[in-house]
């Protein structure tokens, strides 16, 4: 069986994956941050364009702030009963400088992901990651040693973008003249 | 009834105590043993095992004493998780699973239900002395493992990642009596199944026996039509194509595509502790493990595909099947016929 013919004949599998479209592209609706890209032939699946802020080191070994990050989600045949973080994700923006993500592969750990997790919530993780809001402070365990020294040291910067990922709307009370 | 092949997956406090009883068996004729793990001195406790048996791969030592027991026996001894082992080598009348980790149940619930092989899998608790035991047979209305799981079950799968965390592993703290407990209640099931009693087995019935309260309990489980799992059933010809003298090429010209069930082929593997990249296409069997550091492997994002063709395969399509990280006993499939890799009719 192969991916196309799972996904042509696994029922459970097609509805949950157009519950994701519908709720992912809800979610990009109400987002100034996101845009969600939906990729006609998996891998991969979407390609989530995040304009926030977060943090890039440039060659020369500066790190600066950047404010669009594009990272690429899978969700492979079995995802409902298995997943693995590493294969799902994919950050397409090179010079990522965060903990959780490696500077030497395309590789970002969003931590333990539970098998038929959301689309939404793991955007919501990876916004969370990309802007500092969470972050691996252990540096045995962490994919890039460097940046979880950083942010030991520069905790008073972060996080480096404060916004909520969904637009909220203003509450505000309308009193008659 | 005789000639009966039993494959026993797990050789910790119950399946150490289980082993016996099976080669006790007159219509057992053949076991298979699969656990990847040697025999440490904490394990005296619980396990059936001497002090002799320390640091010996648990199959190896399993092996031995059963060939003592019954000398006709035909032991195999598979030093492997279940998920690695080529499925045709795990072909047998049933499963009996004595496993600890609920990735490796939820692994053996497909791999028999590919095989359409009836399993029994325990379980033990020890805090509150309960034991536990399943039976599944497939079939096109039977529950499944996993027809019983919510997010909840899901939620608690072991998972290896490199961030914050890593495999989790949740002992069941039991004492040898309650794994003996266990195995006895399992050797009755794998009996009734091989003898084909099935009204009498616990086949989509689920037995807990509370040891501190003396009481049992018989729960019956029905098909989920919402299960995660496909419930599919492969009917699997022979296919005399030995891995080491045929070709990616060769395959494929007969398959018009490749695929071996319960593995991905990779392109990029990536070692999440020291990094080391190998880019070369090889079948990503968990046991894949770096040569520099000896952690298991992993697929960095999109680097693994589900089946190959001519365009994919590229410049590997020289490359023997072997070499591509393919073994005797292998199920692949083109479309959907399913052929078991032998190497000789």
């Amino acid at each position: 069986m192969n991916d196309d013919e799972l996904r042509e004949t696994d029922p459970i599998y097609e509805s949950f994956m157009a519950r994701q479209l519908e709720e992912g592209m809800a979610l990009a609706s109400c987002s100034d941050i996101l845009r969600l890209h939906v990729s006609p032939k998996a891998p991969p699946n979407f390609v989530a364009e995040y304009h926030c802020k977060g943090l890039v080191r440039d060659r020369s070994g500066a790190i600066h702030e950047a404010d669009r990050f594009d990272v690429g989600i899978w969700f492979p045949p079995d995802y409902l009963r298995r997943a693995d973080p590493f294969q799902m994700l994919r950050i397409f923006t090179p010079g990522v400088f965060h903990p959780n993500v490696s500077e030497e592969l395309p590789v970002i750990c969003i931590g333990r992901l539970t098998a038929g997790t959301s689309l939404v919530d793991i955007l919501y993780q990876v916004y969370d990651i990309l802007t500092y809001q969470k972050y691996n402070p252990r540096e045995n365990d962490s994919l890039n040693r460097n940046a979880c020294v950083w942010a030991r040291e520069n905790q008073q910067r972060l996080p480096v973008d404060k916004r909520p990922l969904k637009r909220r709307p203003l509450n505000l009370e309308v009193q008659s003249l | 009834m005789t000639d009966k092949h039993v494959v026993l997956v797990g050789l910790g406090n119950t399946g150490s105590q289980l082993a016996p009883q099976l080669a006790r068996m007159s219509d057992v004729s053949r076991i298979t043993l699969v656990d990847p793990g040697a025999y440490e001195a904490a394990n005296l406790a619980a396990q059936n095992i001497e002090a002799s048996d320390i640091g010996i791969p648990k199959v190896e030592a399993q092996a031995e004493k059963l060939r003592r027991i019954r000398p006709d026996l035909e032991v195999v001894a598979l030093e492997q998780r279940v998920e690695d082992v080529p499925r045709g080598q795990l072909l047998c009348d049933i499963f009996a699973s004595c496993l600890d980790s609920k990735v490796a149940r939820q692994s053996l619930n497909e791999i028999a239900w590919r095989l359409n092989t009836p399993w029994s899998d325990c379980g033990v608790l020890g805090s509150q002395n309960l034991v536990r035991v399943n039976s599944y047979a497939p079939s096109d209305e039977s529950a499944c493992l996993e027809c019983a799981w919510g997010h909840d079950e899901y939620s608690v799968l072991e998972q290896e990642y490199v961030c914050g965390g890593g495999v989790t592993s949740y002992p069941t703290l039991a004492t040898a009596a309650l794994g003996g407990l266990a195995a006895a209640l399992m050797a009755v099931e794998v009996g009734k199944l091989l003898r084909g009693d099935m009204d009498c087995s616990l086949a989509s019935r689920q037995l807990v026996m509370d040891a501190q309260h003396h009481k049992l309990q018989v729960t019956a489980m029905r098909r989920n039509a919402w299960c995660r799992f496909d419930h599919r059933r492969w009917q699997i010809e022979p296919w005399v194509c030995p891995p080491e003298a045929t070709t990616l090429e060769a395959a494929l010209n007969t398959l018009g595509t490749l695929q071996v069930e319960g593995h991905r082929f990779a392109s990029d593997l990536v070692c999440p502790s020291c990094m080391k990249r190998e880019q070369a296409l090889r079948l990503n069997r968990p046991l894949a493990r770096c040569g520099a550091c000896n952690r298991r492997m992993i697929t960095t994002g999109f680097g693994s595909l589900d089946r190959l063709d001519r365009e994919l395969a590229g410049e590997y399509l020289s490359r023997t099947l072997a070499q591509v990280g393919l073994r005797t006993g292998d199920i692949v499939s083109g479309g959907n016929r399913h052929r078991r890799l032998l190497e000789a009719a």
